[in-house]
Order: structure tokens, then sequence, then C-alpha cells
């Protein structure tokens, strides 16, 4: 518990850092914050409603701790501007329609990726010089080379539009009614195959590699040796004395690469114009929309924050040694 | 039955490099008779744990056995195949390595360590090795030893549906129960059952190992330097511990060490290793007695005598000899034939290092 | 003092042997080196690149042998000048990522106590912050531009070198040569530049690699959502406008896919320039393959058992 309250204090430690970090970028650059902020907002706003969206940033002519106040104040309500892009709507509004197709694509592809990575790389170290070890780990790597929105942009052209097997993007059909019905859930899940895909194949190696070369050096360790004079079946020694160990850089490496593998889905959204944060992002930064933005950077931080934290749950859970070393 | 447990003879083992293989243990011969405890003493990088680990053949890569037999109650375990050594293990020859610490899996209970060995070799009745006077603590093993198959109350075709519906749990259920028993049989509180590595004393641990080794009744238990990570109270009360129990179950035990007085204590036999070969073979008394081998002579030498007024020890200079060049002249057959090279260069005691021109130590033939 | 430059040289020479005797190293060598002379000279050998020599959208022909873009640019001159950039901005991320986590990883590691405290704190919750928001958020304020992708690149990348320099210190920092020389009172400067530093020299080339295509890979993605220079000529923007024209859905692949195809190859060259490397300087992983070879050349399969070869010697 106290471990799990450890962590908890670092990662509101971070989402502070995050939320600090947006409250200074504009007023680090060079220029006027507030015309950098809202510059694209002339002749969109009148007076009172620019007024508004000054006050929310804390862009006021109070001294800048004042300034900090408002903006926090207003953060933890949930107030985080409005869009340019998609104007009127409020940030977080917006945010909000393209986060569940984040969290789907994303969790979708890590969670397959990470199990057939970890699987493989199981099977490679364990059948050390076989035919898997031989092949698969430099392909993974020469896949893995390929930047995502690439393979992203290949898949798309091959199976999209010469093969014409799936649809050329969007996350579902238009004559579908969204809902909890077979049509639709059978669209999404036609729509999500290119992009599962890609980034299923772009970051498979990674996983492939740590759980291989981690697997190599625990089969070195006299834990697995005794468990192999203790005469238990290959598959057990394997699985239980070796690959419950192997496991646990990789799941403390899996909260570190969560940031990493979003990074490259926002990408791969935009190519199959998916309708996450990755598709709004752009139109964000098209249109020079600072607040829809640093909304996007603050909602991704807590998302990756959280998912940390249930990661280290996790590990808690594998590794016993961690329970026992907070005191 | 052959009379002797564990015949090995003219055995190589090899560790490969990249400038090709060297000698880790060369020619070696030596026997074990059931119930005997030979000790086998040798500097760290002798060869000691490479041979505990090649007769149960899981020395790692780069390790290769090159030459040799090593007859099991007349059984070659080097010409065995992976299942019929996987059956040979623990059932006939268990081992307790050297570290407790790294030989116990850190993510798993020590409970369900051992109830893994006992369910890896099914429930079904084992041979019985016990010693006169040690049917108690052999009662305590072959209690619920038997599985629920052998209830005497229920009809056997009851047992037999039992068996088929109910098998893993029974059989967890009995592993359990007899793992229990094991702890209670090397001194570790019951309750310890589902403690973690890092949750037990280093003494705790390796009694747990001391209790795995045991859990199948071997005829013959390894020990790895059992007791060197540990502070001499605690080291006294594990060897003593482990006479009981051999005295008990009648057990071969080979004994490894570097602690030749230790040793002497404890075993009938003692085999001294010095660079991949033995140096001397003898009973314990004997050895004490009238060393033959310089290196054993300087070995006894160098431990402070018990007597009051015995000589000071005196330490053996130079290093360990090198497996990639081993002096010449050591071998235990040259030195019974009455020459001992104690004049020659490349002999050790307390005379001129091995290798004084080069002046490294050894290439480590170690496999931890 | 013929410690450090022992060190230095094993480290280096740790290098070349690799490139000598690693099949994967020797591999990857050879594509870096063909990109280096590709971007030190290539730019001299093709035309202006923003220049609109023909048709939109030409599949390649003998004129143009990858084509020509949505504009009607040349793509192979695209894709050559790009590469000049690309690796330009790479190695220098690479290399500042890992002076900026070796300044701090170190500093943790070799003061411990609050110096460690502090400096680790800062490091995890940089690595816990996604790199690509952050970058994007902080991008987006600057002027476009080779520095502020450079900038970005390091501000989003540092942590993670940071945190293995510091763990390696700390393995350093606990040997006897630093002991002794903390005894000998010499300065916590000259033990970190000639004790420590010079120990990890092959850590650190290493991690240079591994920036570099971190730093490639992280610019190209920057540079596809539009927050480079698009009017300048590198790999991330070509794929920029390949996309922005529609190439996927007018079936130009030539537009993107050599672009895509460089980016991969540099990254895998490094890769396995590391990987090759890894293996020449781990000696479990090359005693595993020498016992190996030796039981294959035997007629031998390594299998779960120590292996028995008898040699009728």
């Amino acid at each position: 518990m106290r471990y799990l309250l450890k962590r908890l204090g670092f990662y509101l430690l971070a989402a502070w850092v995050a939320v600090t970090l947006n409250f200074f970028l504009p007023r680090l650059m060079p220029g006027d914050p507030a015309t950098a902020l809202f510059a694209r907002f002339r002749g969109m706003l009148g007076p009172e409603a620019l007024d508004a969206l000054r006050e929310t940033f804390g862009l006021t002519d109070a001294p800048l701790i004042v300034q900090y106040g408002t903006y926090l104040g207003h953060v933890l309500k949930g107030d985080l501007g409005i869009s340019v892009a998609y104007f009127p709507a409020p940030v977080l509004e917006v945010i909000g329609q393209g986060l569940v197709w984040t969290i789907f694509l994303a969790g979708t592809s890590l969670i397959v990726s990470f199990t057939i990575g970890t699987l493989l790389g199981v099977a490679a170290a364990w059948w050390r010089f076989g035919r898997v070890d031989t092949f698969v780990p430099p392909a993974a790597a020469l896949i893995g080379s390929f930047p995502y929105f690439w393979l992203a942009m290949v898949a798309l052209y091959v199976f999209g539009f010469r093969l014409g097997w799936f649809p050329l993007g969007h996350a579902y059909s238009d004559y579908v009614t969204p809902g909890f019905n077979v049509a639709f859930i059978a669209d999404v899940a036609r729509h999500a195959v290119l992009p599962v895909g890609t980034v299923v194949i772009a970051t498979l190696g990674g996983w492939l590699l740590t759980m291989r070369n981690t697997m190599v050096s625990v089969l070195g360790r006299d834990y697995v040796n005794l468990a192999r004079a203790k005469g238990l079946s290959p598959r057990k020694v394997a699985m239980r004395y070796a690959a419950r160990n192997a496991l646990l850089p990789s799941v403390t490496g899996f909260g570190m690469a969560l940031g990493f593998v979003l990074g490259g889905s926002l990408l791969t959204e935009i190519v199959f114009s998916y309708p996450g944060q990755g598709y709004i992002l752009v139109q964000a930064v098209r249109s020079q929309d600072y607040p829809l933005m640093q909304g996007i950077f603050l909602v991704i931080t807590l998302a990756v924050l959280g998912a940390n934290f249930i990661v280290d749950i996790l590990s808690m859970w594998l590794d016993p040694r961690i329970r026992d070393s907070v005191s | 039955m052959p009379d002797l447990l564990l015949d090995i003879r003219d055995l190589c083992v090899d560790y490969v490099t990249d400038e090709g293989p060297v000698r880790a243990i060369d020619h070696l011969d030596l026997t074990v008779a059931p119930g005997e405890i030979l000790g086998v003493a040798g500097e760290s990088g002798s060869g000691k744990t490479t041979l505990a680990k090649a007769i149960m053949r899981i020395l790692p890569p780069p390790a290769v056995i090159t030459g040799g037999e090593i007859l099991f109650k007349g059984r070659d375990i080097l010409a065995m195949d992976d299942e019929e050594l996987r059956k040979m293990r623990w059932r006939e020859i268990s081992m307790v390595f050297q570290s407790a610490m790294d030989a116990l899996n850190p993510v798993i209970s020590v409970g369900e360590q051992i109830v893994d060995t006992l369910l890896a070799h099914g429930s079904g009745p084992m041979e019985s090795h016990v010693a006169p006077g040690g049917e108690q603590i052999a009662g305590a093993l072959m209690t619920h030893g038997a599985g629920p198959a052998e209830s005497p109350t229920l009809p056997v075709g009851e047992q037999i549906v039992d068996t088929l519906l109910a098998h893993d749990a029974a059989s967890a259920e009995w592993a359990r129960g007899r793992a229990r028993k094991l702890l209670d049989l090397v001194g570790i509180p019951r309750d310890r059952l589902d403690s973690f590595a890092h949750q037990l004393s280093g003494g705790m641990r390796q009694r747990v190992g001391i209790a795995l080794a045991l859990a199948m009744r071997p005829s013959i238990v390894i020990l790895d330097e059992p007791t060197t990570a540990l502070d001499v109270i605690v080291e006294t009360v594990i060897l003593e511990r482990i006479r009981e129990l051999q005295a008990a179950l009648g057990f071969a035990v080979i004994f490894i060490t570097h602690d030749l007085a230790r040793m002497l204590q404890i075993s009938d036999r003692v085999a001294v290793f010095y660079a991949a070969r033995l140096a001397e073979v003898a009973p314990a008394q004997e050895l004490r007695q009238a060393p033959r081998h310089p290196y054993t002579q300087g070995l006894l030498r160098a431990f402070p005598s018990v007597k009051p007024g015995g000589p000071e020890p005196v330490s053996i200079a130079g290093q360990p000899a090198s497996l990639r060049s081993p002096p010449s002249g050591l071998a235990a057959d040259e030195v019974a034939a009455g020459e001992a090279p104690a004049g020659e260069s490349a002999a050790p005691p307390s005379g001129a290092p091995p290798h004084p021109a080069d002046g490294t130590r050894a290439p480590r033939a170690r496999t931890s | 003092m013929s410690r450090k430059r022992a060190a230095a040289g094993t480290g280096l020479a740790a290098w070349v042997d690799a490139v000598r005797h690693d099949k994967r190293a020797a591999f990857g060598a050879g594509v870096i080196a063909f990109f280096v002379l590709l971007a030190v000279f290539g730019p001299l050998l093709v035309g202006d690149p923003t220049e609109l020599v023909g048709i939109p959208m030409q599949p390649p022909s003998a004129e143009h042998w990858l084509g020509t873009t949505g504009q009607g640019q040349d793509v192979l001159a695209q894709l050559v000048v790009g590469t000049r950039t690309s690796l330009l901005i790479g190695v220098s991320v690479g290399l500042t990522v890992v002076f900026v986590g070796a300044l701090i990883g170190v500093t943790a590691g070799y003061f411990g106590g609050r110096v460690d405290a502090f400096l680790s704190l800062l490091f995890n919750v940089f690595l816990v912050i996604p790199g690509l928001p952050l970058a994007i958020v902080i991008a987006a304020y600057l002027p476009s531009g080779p520095l502020t992708l450079a900038f970005v690149l390091v501000i989003a990348g540092w942590a993670w070198n940071a945190r293995v320099l510091r763990a390696q210190t700390l393995a350093h920092r606990n040997r006897d040569f630093v002991a002794a020389a903390v005894v000998a009172g010499e300065s916590n400067w000259r033990i970190i530049t000639s004790e420590i530093l010079p120990n990890m020299t092959s850590l650190l080339v290493s991690q240079v690699i591994g920036g570099t295509v971190y730093a490639i890979g992280a610019q190209v993605g920057l540079e596809f959502l539009g927050l480079g220079d698009v009017s300048a000529v590198t790999w991330g923007t070509n794929l920029y406008w390949a996309q922005n024209d529609s190439a996927l859905l007018t079936g130009a692949w030539w537009t993107f896919a050599p672009t895509g195809i460089a980016v991969a190859l540099v990254g895998f060259g490094l890769t396995m320039l590391n990987s090759g490397f890894d293996e020449i300087t781990n000696p479990r992983l090359r005693l595993e393959r020498a016992w190996r070879s030796f039981l294959v050349r035997r007629g031998h399969t390594p299998g779960r058992s120590t292996p028995v070869v008898r040699e009728n010697a």
C-alpha cells in the first residue's frame, strides 16, 4: 500500500509539472503570450468572450502568482478554454469526443503487441539459435525501424486502396448507428484492423527484443538451473520459473514505452483519418489552435500517468519484492 | 545392484572460449558408495561446482562434457536423453546450491517451489533408503507421502474415480502437506510456507534449499558450498542438521567446500581438487594424518590447528593455477607413484606461484 | 593515466572489432557509410530539389528515376538533399541527448544524496510525460526550423539517457579504483572525467547511436505533423507533402515509399551496429555463440542438458 501511495504521489507531481509547463510555455516565448494564444480568435470572439478566455489562462494584469492560481483553478474545474479549430466548442468537449477512439486504438494495439511480442521473445530465448530466434528478431527490428505512420501509409495503400479489403479511413461507416449493436461493433472492428495492425507490427519488435534479452539472461540464473535440476517439465521451467521473472522488466518498461507508443499511435490516426486525439492534434497544429494543443497535451499526459499507475499495481502483484520494498 | 552408487570414470569437462576449449575437469575418477559422505575440497575455480553440475547435467553453456562416464547405479548419466535425465534428477540425485538467494526464485513462494518439485515427480510410493534408527524422521516424510490413492478406507474403484475427478486439487493439497513436513524437518516454522526468499534470513533460505533437496528422498544429495554465505554458528547448526538427516535417511552426500577443516569433521572420505584434477582421494582420517599430495599438505597447513600449541597457519603463496595452461606433474597418480614434484616450479605448496611470468589469475572456470 | 587511455582504447577498439567480426555490425556500418556519403556528396550530384521539373505525380521514369511529387519536383533530388538535413539533425540530437543525459545522470549518480533525489525525480517525471505531445506544444510556440526541432527533441529525449547513465555511474562509484581516487583526494571533476566517464565509453557510444535512431524517427514524425519548416527539404517534410498532396488516394506510392525506406535503412543499420557491438562486448553472448559453433561443427545440436561430445583423442 505504501508503495502505491508513493507512486500516486509521484504521478500527482508529474501532473503538476505538466500543468505548470502548460502555464509557463506561452509566457516564456518571445512576445505577448495573450497575442500568441489568441491571435487566431480575432474576428471570432467579441471583447467580453475574449476577456473570459484571458481569465481562463490567467492572462490578467495581476501578479504572476495570482495568474497561476487562477489558471490552476480553471484547470481543476476542467475549463481548458475554447478551441479555434472547432470554434466555438470548449477544448475539453473536443478532446472528449476523440479520447475514446485514441484509448481504444492505442490500448488494443498495446495489449495485442505486448502479448504477441512477449510470447515470441520467450520462444526466441527458449529455443535459442532456433528458427524463431534466427529470423524473427532481425525482421522485427527492420519493421520497427520504419516510422509508424509510414507503415500506416503503406498498409492503407496496399490493403485499402489497391486490394480494397479494408476501409480507407475513419472509425466507422456513416450508415451504421453507433451503439451496442452487432453491425456497429463489426464495422468498428473492420475499421480498426489496419490502424491496430500497423501499430502492432511497428511495436512488436521492441517487446520481442526486450523479452528475449531479459529471458536469455534469466535463463542463466541459478534459480532456473535449480528448476531444471529439480526435474520440472521444460514447459514449467520456461513459463513459471523463467518467463515470469523475465516479464518484470518488460512490465516496468511498459509504463515508459506507453508515451512513446502513444505518440506513434497518434501519427497513425492521422493517416487513417481516425477521429482520435492525433487527428484533432493535427487540426490544432494546422490552425495554430494553442488552447486545443495544450489541452490535448494535458489530457494525454494524465491518461499516460493513469496507465502507469495501473502498471504499478500490476507489477506489485507480479513481484512480491516490490510489495515489501517500501518501509 | 552394484556396490557403488556413483562411479565417475575419466570425466572431462571443457569450457568453450573464443580461443578454443579450456579444460575445467581433466580425466577425473571418483566414486560414491551408498550412504557415505564424500568431501570435495579445492580452491574456488578449481572445478568443484563444475563437477556437481556435470553430475546433474545442468552445466550451462559454454560447458561441454568431452569424455568419460558417470555411472549412477550402473547407468551412464552421460548417455541419458532429456526425459531420462528429468526423471533421474531430484528423484535420485538432488543438490543444494551455493547461494540459496540466487537459487530460490524471488517471485515464487518457497512453499510453491517445494510443491512444484513434488508434483513434477508424481505422488507414487518411493524407494526407501532408511538407515537403522532413522524410522522416525523417515516416517515423518512418508506419512501423507502416498497420496490419496492409497487410502485403505475407500474402495479401490472409488479412489480411482476420486483421483480422476479431483486429481489436481487432491495432489496439490497432498503436496502442500508434505512441503510443511519438509519444513519441519529442517526446522523452519510451517507458517513460512507462503514466504518469499527475500523475507527469510540467509540461514533459513539455505534450510529451504535443504528441504527442497530432500523432497524426493534421493539417494545422493550434492551440497555445493551450502554454508559459505552464513556465519559460523548458523553454519554449525545447519551442518549438524544435515548429518542427522543423513544418518536417519541414509542418503549419500557429496559435500563441496573450500573449508578443509570443516570437511574433515564430517566427511568419511575426502577428494582434493587442484587445477581441474584430483590431487588426492583418501579417507578423512588418513588425509588428516598423512596428506600425500603437496597441495593438500599446503591446504592443511593453511588452517589453524585445533590443538593448543600447534603450528601457525601458513598461507599458500601464489595464485590458483591457470586452467588454460595447467601445471604439469600434479595428478594424483604421479603423486601416488612417489614422485612428489616438490621442487618443480609448477608445484604450488608454499613455493613459487605456478605461473610467475604471467602474474594473472587463472581464467575463471566458475559457472555461476 | 594509462588506465584512462586503455579504457578509451578498449571502447573504440571494441567497435572496430565488432565491425570486423560481426556480420550484423558490418552490415550496419556499410549502410551508415553509404548514407553518410550520400549526405555529403549527394546534393552535388542532383539538381535543386525545390525546382519544378516536370508534370506532377509522374511515376518513375528514365528522366526522373523516382518520379515526381505532387508539385512536380524530382523525388530523387528531394530524397538525397533531405538525407543531409535529416542525418545532421539526427546526429546532433543524438549527441546532445547523451551529453545532457550524462551531465545529469552522472551528477546524480556520483554525488548521491539530495542532489540524486532531486535529479532522479526530474528525469523520472520527464520519462512519464509523453514525448510527442510535449514536443508538439513546445514546438508550436517556437519559430519553425531545424533548431526548434532539435531543441524539442532534446527536451523530450534526454531523460532516458540520464536514467541509464545514473545507474551505470552508481555501479562505477562503488568500484575500488574510484574509492581509491576519492581517498587519494582527487577532485570530483577529475574523478568523473578521468575515472568514471572513460569506463563508460562503449555505453556512451551505444547511447549516441540509440539517440540518433530516436532523433531521426521523432524528427520525421514531427515534420510529418507539419511542425517543421515545411518549405525546407527533409525526409519528414517530403512525407508531409506526400500526405498533403493525397499521394495515397492517387496511388502515387513513389512519393512516400523511398523516403520511408531510407529512414528505416538508417535506423536499422544503426540498430544492427549496436547489437553487433553488444554481442562483441557481452562475454556471455560471445561465449554462447562459440559454444554453439563448437557443437555444430561436431555434429551436435545444442539441447537443454549439458552436451556430451566424446572426442576420439
